[in-house]
């Protein structure tokens, strides 16, 4: 659970500087520079079409369904009129009324503010509202039809907008038909962006949870392969729910910022940058009066950002106790019972509860206050437009569309300021991950290959300690300077008490550990001048406690490496004496082996893994035998199996049973870190009272 | 739904702070409903030039009025209705707690304790989900979703019905694809276990892999799994990546509606300009509980399915405590077994075949034998962890089952095997089963224990944390605590359930002497692997297979040889081998 990895992974203080952090990354993210590209231009695309669509739905009201044409009246010398003789006069259409002149909506607004303003106080401009259609066949009719209501300017025909009403409808229709058209035309346009805009999203989210997908797998097999080519004292080091949460969660934490940063920060930061630029290009002033409330917003964002890191900080510490206390009481339930304390800790965890309530509560509060204030600003907004932009729209500096057009905007404005808020706290945790990430491969504990490792031609398997000494730590010395030898093809038991070092010669002589002193040979050459994979694949290893992997039967035996014929497997399962289990099973060889190999008994375990190492062929094969009770038919077939792979090889056994003793041609006697006795089984139990001993206690049935 | 019956307590208890939150909820929605009201209003008086500059300031301080209200009543009901929610969650986990703590032992392992786990965390939050955010937006659907269809039928009852032609799509695509998205999710989650299972397989069986060199072969198949956790997460995407859009898509297709219709409408003079802005801005205030809907439905069904987790539990019987006689608390007991057997609940055979001993007030006894021998079984079922059969344990003549829970365990101190200590203080720890208890009397004990000086050696003494958070101690250590834990409790039995094998002989042997001098002497069992433990106990019982193999003193046993013998031989000489490495 990701729960209790916060619990002793919050790290309170970056300890690594955010540029080597973010130059690590890039190693990752650089093969990507294109696809991240391409996801930048399709956000601003995205942005582009969410831009242009509140712009048809102005046009729309501006052009087709509310546009106002207004009058003019020349009245000579008065200060403003003076100017309005040196403006264009190609603006004006002179209307029937002497001295008095239509202007049209496109053309009043080129005036200007101040303009206007003036012009409305002096009177100039008068306050009724026209419709202007465009003198033909049709509309000409229509305005013959009424003569009273229209008035002819220029190619227009012009009539009173609250008059409009008073026409009867089939007029109405034919007087407006372009307004219908264009209406026809502007949702066309409106379903082409609306549907182009789509696929662009779609596309731009698809390709960026693609490449952050891509770029997390990337990383998340260099951390597995980081992971694999650790000594094995790292592993000793490192709890596995540690290391497994690095290459799972944490790289999961990179990824939920990775899609967030390119599939909505981005496009938040550029949506608030197109509404802007759009609402500035709209109406500069009615832009700053709205922006005013800006510094307010971003004020309450940053407020809300660090109250709610730390409320949601303190929620998470609380909930982490909550759930240890939980999982505690739980694995000590009988220490619980036996003192009686259930109704004691049922108390103490109300209280610890009763916290995790109050740390909640306030973030609650947090957000109960932020979220509404937002809200309260756009609506503020709204008000601010509608107060000081329509003001402006009663001056004609801007028309109704550009009034709704910016109401439209500004609900659209407010939404990706919240959502950025909230996703600071991603942010966090993600930088938080990637520097668990950047430690983990700062970990250098590796057992390289020497730079000249050469692998031998064939082995003949011989095996040699010379006088090594080791220790797993400085305090306890597990081999002390011993030394001994195994002839090619000959098979040496080696047996002493619990803690004598016997699994340490396996773990040496596999180079799991590097020696402090002395050498391990193979025919005469220092396994440290040999490749690693060339010596472990040389060395059939048969362990104790038999690991067996989730998969098949086939990917068990073969340990996944694709190379095998399946004669080839059939072949070591026979000479393990395992083809008659596989046979049995209903799925044979793709069988599937559940979770530790549950469904198998001990002894069919220990079968396969005698088919896992006959398989490879090694000259060599090192036997840690299983101590656990076998079944007398299965312990037959093992020592049946086990002539058969003991012949022709130099074998190493960790012996454990009186009957793989006696196949022995040696035997070592380890105690206390040392090589006590060499002998046959006759000849110590004649010669060494430590072996009698052994003998009486742990072979003799 | 009727999995929700089991909250109504709760809901009784929390009604004026849900009445209040909902009375608040639906004044948000309602004013939220009214400026687009204001804003056609507003439109209209400009298009009309019905206007004055005061009425557009009126106009404007109202949205404020409306808004700063609308505020306030969020505040309220957030504050209300998620504190309800909270609130709930809290008297819930407690309940469920206290109840877990007091299931029988035999409940428990029956229940797995990441499961039970699993239900006092994601299961009460789906629950809260519900109980809060749910509520929530099922209100709010239902009231600005209702509302707002109204207010636009009002405005415009044909218009109305084409622009929500398209929103209903949206509650189609969500309910629909909220089960198919659930399901994708799944499998993205059960892909990632999988790509979790392989790296701690990888890592549990590190030496397999290293010592067939197959870690070539091993990075390819995870390469291959997490290729799998890709495409899986792909196949989300292309849901859950579309449905966002489309949703946009979609409330965009009713504003094209409105362009159409609305403008065609608005031209003919059936709608004013102000009706056409008040319904562009009722479709935008409907996107979200159309959203709401699908995701409501799938909601409570996750919470239903919780919801009868936590019932489950609840409705497991709890272990009495209180049943039966008080026992008998004298400061020795005698403890008599007569033919005892016993069997697990799901165990294939017995672990106890037919045990008879008896042991006399003061006494000390020692159990020994192989793993798996029966010798902690013995001592769950002094505990009563387990009730063992009737008139098998006898304490000081009494049949065990007829005495309280309480009073058989407060007279048996227990030192459990594993040796388990609570990330607390040293102080709380040793203070466990008498939190009362002063803290001179705790310091003896430890002292007893041999625990003291190591203690002070701690920078905070007795107040050190131990666990996760403080210090991590050795197993000698933990055990010398659960000693001293066990010994401050005064009980006239003192249980060790193999619990002196991290103490060298020395201190074992001390501590044992230190006891067996006490005053009043109680009654002590020692079972132990290890013969140095036992070997000064009045009499040794050694187990096998269910059964007494043998009983007497240490010499006696040694003497006729068998399994004590061998047992003893071989620790002796293990003894040496460890003894030679330090």
């Amino acid at each position: 659970m990701r729960g209790d990895a916060i619990h002793h992974e919050e790290s309170p203080a970056s300890k690594v500087a955010l540029v080597r952090l973010l130059l690590f990354f890039m190693n990752y993210f650089a093969p990507y520079k294109k696809a991240v590209a391409v996801t930048m231009l399709l956000a601003l695309l995205v942005i582009a079409t969410e831009l242009l669509l509140p712009q048809l739905l102005r046009s729309a009201l501006d052009r087709f369904i509310a546009p106002a044409a207004r009058m003019v009246a020349e009245q000579p010398g008065r200060a403003a009129a003076a100017r309005l003789q040196s403006m264009d006069r190609r603006l004006f259409l002179p209307s029937g009324r002497p001295g008095c002149y239509f202007i049209l909506p496109e053309q009043l607004r080129r005036l200007g503010d101040a303009e206007i303003k003036l012009m409305e106080n002096s009177g100039q401009l008068l306050p009724e509202k026209y419709y202007a259609a465009p003198a033909d066949a049709i509309t000409d009719a229509v305005a013959a039809k009424y003569p009273a209501l229209f008035q002819q300017a220029g190619a227009f025909n012009l009539i009173a907008y609250d008059k409009l009403g008073v026409l009867e409808k089939p007029d109405l229709m034919s007087l407006r038909k372009h307004d219908l058209q264009g209406l026809s035309g502007i949702c066309l346009a409106f379903i082409a962006i609306l549907s182009t805009g789509f696929i662009l999203n779609f596309m731009q989210i698809f390709l960026v949870e693609r490449t952050s997908q891509r770029i997390m797998h990337d990383l998340r097999c260099s951390i597995f392969s980081h992971l694999q080519g650790r000594a094995m004292s790292f592993f000793t080091k490192n709890p596995v729910g540690r290391l497994v949460t690095r290459a799972t969660s944490d790289v999961q934490n990179l990824h939920e910022m990775f899609s967030a940063l390119f599939s909505s920060i981005f496009k938040d930061i550029f949506l608030i940058l197109g509404i802007m630029a759009a609402l500035f290009i709209l109406s500069w002033k009615l832009s700053l009066v709205c922006f005013c409330l800006l510094p307010l917003l971003i004020a309450g964002a940053a407020a809300f950002s660090y109250t709610s890191h730390n409320a949601f900080r303190e929620v998470r510490l609380k909930i982490a106790a909550l759930n240890s206390m939980i999982q505690e009481n739980l694995a000590g339930i009988t220490v619980v019972k036996a003192f009686c304390r259930e109704w004691r800790t049922a108390a103490q965890f109300s209280r610890v509860n009763l916290e995790t309530y109050r740390a909640n509560m306030k973030q609650t509060v947090v957000f109960a206050i932020f979220t509404p204030l937002v809200d309260f600003t756009r609506v503020c907004a709204f008000a601010l437009i509608i107060w000081y932009g329509g003001g402006q729209t009663l001056r004609e500096a801007i028309s109704i569309g550009t009034l709704v057009i910016f109401l439209y905007y500004m609900r659209m404005f407010f939404t990706p300021i919240q959502d950025l808020a909230e996703k600071y706290n991603i942010v966090q945790s993600a930088c938080a991950s990637l520097e668990r990430l950047y430690l983990l491969f700062e970990e250098k504990a590796v057992i390289a290959d020497s730079p000249d490792a050469l692998p031998p031609g064939t082995l003949a398997g011989a095996v040699e300690f010379r006088n090594v000494t080791f220790a797993y730590n400085l305090h306890e010395t597990v081999l002390h300077d011993i030394s001994f030898t195994v002839n090619p093809g000959e098979t040496v038991a080696i047996v002493g008490l619990t803690g004598a070092g016997k699994t340490t010669i396996i773990n040496l002589l596999e180079r799991f550990y590097d020696v402090q002193a002395g050498s391990i040979l193979i025919d005469s050459r220092d396994i440290r001048t040999m490749p690693q994979a060339f010596l472990r694949r040389s060395i059939g290893l048969v362990l104790q406690d038999v690991f067996l992997f989730a998969g098949t039967i086939r990917s068990n035996i073969t340990l996944g490496c694709a190379g095998f014929t399946d004669e080839q497997i059939l072949q070591a399962l026979a000479i393990a004496n395992a083809d008659r289990l596989v046979a049995k099973l209903p799925g044979g060889l793709d069988e599937m082996v559940t979770e530790g190999g549950k469904t198998l008994s001990a002894g069919e375990r220990q079968l396969l893994s005698f088919a896992r190492a006959v398989l490879i062929d090694p000259k060599i094969l090192v036997l840690d035998e299983a101590t656990s009770n076998i079944d007398p038919v299965t312990e037959g077939l093992i020592q049946d199996a086990l002539d058969k792979i003991l012949r022709g090889r130099t074998c190493i056994v960790i012996a454990h049973r009186f009957s793989t003793i006696k196949k022995a041609d040696r035997i070592i006697v380890l105690h206390r870190g040392k090589v006590a006795e060499t002998g046959s089984h006759d000849e110590l139990m004649a010669a060494s009272i430590l072996y009698k001993q052994l003998y009486e206690l742990q072979y003799k049935q | 739904m009727k999995e929700f019956l089991s909250l109504r307590d709760y809901l009784i208890r929390e009604r004026w702070y849900l009445a209040a939150g909902f009375a608040a909820l639906i004044g948000v929605d309602l004013l939220q409903l009214i400026i687009p009201l204001v804003l056609k209003s507003a439109v209209d008086d400009l298009t009309l030039a019905t206007f004055s500059g005061n009425t557009l300031l009126q106009h404007g301080l109202l949205i404020v009025a409306i808004g700063a209200a609308a505020a306030v009543l969020r505040f309220f009901w957030r504050y209300c209705i998620i504190g309800t929610s909270r609130r709930i969650e809290t008297a819930l986990r407690d309940r469920l707690f206290a109840h877990a703590v007091h299931l029988p032992l035999a409940g428990l392992v029956h229940t797995r304790t990441g499961d039970l786990m699993a239900r006092m965390t994601n299961d009460l939050d789906a629950v809260r989900m519900c109980t809060g955010i749910g509520m929530v937006a099922m209100v709010d659907t239902v009231v600005l979703g209702l509302a707002s269809v109204i207010f636009m039928a009002c405005l415009s009852l044909k218009l109305a019905l084409l622009c929500l032609m398209p929103m209903l799509i949206i509650i189609l695509a969500t309910w629909r694809m909220g089960g198919l998205l659930h399901k994708r999710f799944s499998q993205v989650q059960a892909a990632f276990s999988r790509m979790t299972e392989m790296v701690r397989e990888t890592l549990a069986g590190m030496a397999v892999i290293r010592a067939f060199a197959r870690e070539p072969d091993n990075a390819g198949s995870f390469t291959a799994i997490s290729q799998e956790y890709i495409n899986k997460n792909m196949a989300l995407v292309k849901i859950w990546g579309s449905l966002f859009p489309f949703i946009v898509f979609i409330s965009n297709i009713s504003i094209c509606v409105l362009i159409f219709f609305g403008g065609r409408y608005t031209i003919e003079g059936a709608i004013s300009p102000g009706d056409f802005v008040a319904f562009a801005n009722y479709i935008w205030i409907l996107i979200w509980p159309m959203i709401a809907l699908g995701w409501i439905v799938n909601l409570f069904q996750r919470g239903a399915a919780s919801m009868a987790r936590i019932n489950a539990v609840l409705a497991m019987p709890a272990e009495p405590l209180e049943k039966g006689r008080p026992g008998p608390c004298a400061a020795a007991a005698t403890i008599e077994v007569h033919n005892l057997s016993f069997t697990y609940a799901a165990a294939a055979g017995p672990a106890l075949k037919g045990i008879s001993l008896t042991i006399p007030a003061g006494s000390t006894i020692g159990i020994t034998g192989t793993t798996g021998s029966g010798k902690s079984t013995l001592c769950s079922l002094l505990l009563r962890f387990f009730d063992p059969p009737r008139g098998s344990i006898f304490i000081d003549g009494t049949d065990i089952c007829d005495i309280t829970l309480r009073d058989i365990r407060s007279c048996m101190a227990y030192v459990p095997q594993d040796s388990f200590l609570f990330s607390d203080t040293i102080m709380a720890n040793i203070v466990y089963g008498r939190p009362d208890a002063p803290a001179d009397e705790a310091e003896a004990q430890a002292d007893l224990a041999r625990i003291t000086d190591e203690i002070r050696s701690f920078s905070s003494g007795f107040g050190t944390l131990i666990g996760e958070k403080g210090i991590n101690l050795s197993g000698g250590q933990k055990q010398r605590l659960c000693i001293a834990r066990a010994l401050l409790m005064k009980a006239p039995v003192l249980i060790f359930d193999d619990a002196l094998s991290s103490l060298d002989a020395a201190t074992t042997q001390q501590l044992i002497e230190k006891l067996r001098a006490r005053a009043g002497s109680r009654t002590s069992i020692i079972i132990s692997n290890r013969i140095a433990s036992i070997q000064h106990a009045d009499t040794i019982y050694v187990f096998d297979d269910g059964r007494i193999a043998a009983q007497g003193t240490h010499a006696g046993l040694l003497d006729r040889g068998g399994l004590y013998y061998q047992l003893y031989q071989r620790q002796k000489l293990e003894e040496e081998e460890a003894t030679a490495h330090v």
